[in-house]
């Protein structure tokens, strides 16, 4: 049987204004990946996510804007968001 | 009866782009002091964000008000203040775009905006 395609999350929001990676992370399924996009950019330095097995992905254009440091997680471009989206199974976004 | 001029606070708790509140909040401050009323602006919560260095607006197509922080001191806005906490939580130096901004605890925010007779939250 074919593994099923990921499932990713889009993450809109700053952890520190509101719950909604919080509710993310409780649902996450083992292999689902993180997209942070808009204000979620923040949440790269938020305390969720360091420890933190999921591949975790932000958007480029939106991290330069607000002028926040990627850390370790790796920066993508529209292109590479919009291919995710085709290849994933579901995409839930948290907004 | 004298009528004694109000003082304003305005208080920013959210982050630069995604809501209009933080080109808002700038606008209210502006007109406000451009008829003298005296304000005095906080940046607690999410609201430090605004404060960061080298944002840039157009990379989005945002307004850029950012670079409309300038002109605060044009209109003799000068009590600026910037949670310090808040900016640790977010793992945010101090360094402002804001001139004449203050990094303080929540303890000295909190008596400063005692002294202000209109508070405005955004």
């Amino acid at each position: 049987m074919k593994p099923l395609p990921p499932t990713i999350h889009l993450i809109r929001t700053s952890a520190f204004a509101d719950n909604k990676l919080q509710l993310c992370i409780d649902t996450l399924g083992v292999n689902d990946e993180l997209f942070l996009l808009d204000d979620g950019t923040y949440n790269v330095n938020h305390a969720l996510l360091t420890n933190l097995s999921n591949p975790v992905y932000v958007l480029d254009e939106h991290l330069t804007s607000r002028a926040v440091s990627a850390a370790e997680f790796e920066v993508i471009n529209y292109v590479d968001l919009v291919q995710a989206t085709v290849k994933a199974g579901k995409v839930i976004t948290w907004q | 009866m004298s009528h004694r001029v109000k003082s304003y606070a305005i208080i920013n708790t959210s982050a630069s782009f995604d809501s209009l509140k933080g080109k808002e909040s700038l606008d209210a401050a502006l007109i406000l002091a451009s008829y003298e009323m005296p304000v005095s602006l906080f940046f607690i919560g999410d609201g430090v964000y605004q404060t960061i260095n080298a944002q840039s607006a157009e990379t989005i197509q945002a307004k850029d008000y950012i670079a409309t922080f300038k002109a605060l001191g044009f209109y003799d806005i000068e009590d600026i203040y910037v949670c310090n906490d808040s900016l640790d939580a977010r793992n945010i130096a101090t360094t402002s775009v804001l001139a004449d901004a203050q990094c303080c605890d929540k303890h000295l925010i909190k008596s400063k905006l005692e002294h202000c007779d209109v508070v405005l939250t955004f």
